[in-house]
C-alpha cells in the first residue's frame, strides 16, 4: 500500500460522480441498475456521469446479457479511478482540516 | 463548507454499498453442498463407474457454482471477488481456502493410504460447515470493512 498524495480532482468532485466512485471502490463491479437505484437518479443522468468518468479513464463499462434477457451494464472502477478517488478524498480531508483549523483560530481570536 | 459536505456524503454512500452485499441465506448452504459433493465424489475409486460418477458430480457442482454466482450478481447487482477481501475479510477468506484445500487433499489422497470412505464423508462435512460458517464471516467482515472505509483505504 503506497502513500496517497492529496490531489483535488474536478472529475471526481461532482457529488454524483463522487458517490459513484465511492460505491465502486470496494467492489469488483456494480450493475447500472443498482447504481441508479442507490443514487436515485434517472438513467440518462447516470449514463452522462458514467460517460464522463469513462472518458477520464476512471471507470470501465462492460455490457453483458444472456439470450432473451435485457443486457446489464457492469461498471468497474479502474486503477486510475482508485488513485483519483483516494487522492481526492485525501485532498478533501486536508481542505476540511484546514477550514476547521482556520475557523477555530478565528473564533479563539479575542 | 464544500469539502466537509462532500466528506459527510461519503459515509452514507459506503453504508448503502455495504447494505447491498447481503448474501441470500441459501447461498452458502448451496455452495457448501456443491463442495461437499465433490469431496464425496473424488473418493469413489478408479473404476469406470466411479470415474464416470465423479465427472458427472464435478460437472454438476461447477454448474451449480456458476448459477450461484450469476444469481448472486443479479440479485445484489454487485460483484465482489477475493481481490476485494481486505483486512479481516482477507484473513477469513485465506482460512477458508486453506480448510477447503485440506479437505480436498484428504478426499483425493484417501485411496493412496487405503483409508475408509468415512474419511471422505468427514472431509465433505468439514467442507460444508466451513463454507457456511466461514463464508458468512467473510461477508460480515467485508461489509464491516466497506462501512469503515477500510476496503477503500486498502486499495490505495
Amino acid at each position: 500500500m503506497s502513500a496517497v498524495t492529496p490531489a483535488f480532482d474536478e472529475v471526481v468532485h461532482a457529488p454524483i460522480r463522487l458517490r459513484i466512485c465511492v460505491m465502486l471502490a470496494p467492489v469488483a463491479s456494480a450493475g447500472f441498475q443498482g447504481l441508479r437505484e442507490d443514487l436515485d437518479v434517472a438513467d440518462s443522468v447516470l449514463s452522462k456521469h458514467l460517460k464522463t468518468l469513462s472518458e477520464a479513464g476512471y471507470v470501465s463499462l462492460r455490457r453483458e446479457g444472456a439470450k432473451g434477457k435485457r443486457p446489464t451494464t457492469w461498471v468497474t472502477l479502474t486503477k486510475a479511478g482508485h488513485q483519483a478517488l483516494n487522492g481526492h478524498l485525501a485532498a478533501l480531508e486536508q481542505l476540511a482540516a484546514q477550514a476547521s483549523t482556520g475557523t477555530s483560530a478565528t473564533s479563539s481570536t479575542p | 463548507m464544500e469539502a466537509q459536505e462532500a466528506l459527510r456524503d461519503v459515509q452514507p454512500t459506503r453504508e448503502r454499498t455495504a447494505d447491498r452485499l447481503v448474501t441470500p441465506r441459501w447461498y452458502h448452504p448451496t455452495l457448501g453442498l456443491a463442495v461437499a459433493a465433490v469431496c464425496l465424489a473424488v473418493g469413489l475409486g478408479t473404476s469406470p463407474t466411479g470415474v464416470a460418477v465423479m465427472l458427472v458430480v464435478c460437472l454438476l457442482a461447477a454448474a451449480t457454482m456458476g448459477a450461484l454466482v450469476r444469481t448472486y450478481r443479479d440479485r445484489t447487482n454487485v460483484w465482489v471477488g477475493p481481490a476485494q477481501a481486505r483486512g479481516s475479510a482477507r484473513h477469513w477468506w485465506i482460512g477458508y481456502v486453506v480448510v477447503l484445500v485440506e479437505c480436498m487433499a484428504v478426499a483425493v489422497l484417501r485411496g493412496a493410504f487405503d483409508w475408509s470412505y468415512g474419511v471422505n464423508v468427514v472431509a465433505a462435512a468439514v467442507a460444508f460447515v466451513a463454507t457456511v460458517v466461514m463464508g458468512r464471516r467473510v461477508d460480515e467482515a467485508l461489509r464491516d470493512g466497506i462501512r469503515s472505509g477500510g476496503v477503500q483505504a486498502a486499495s490505495r
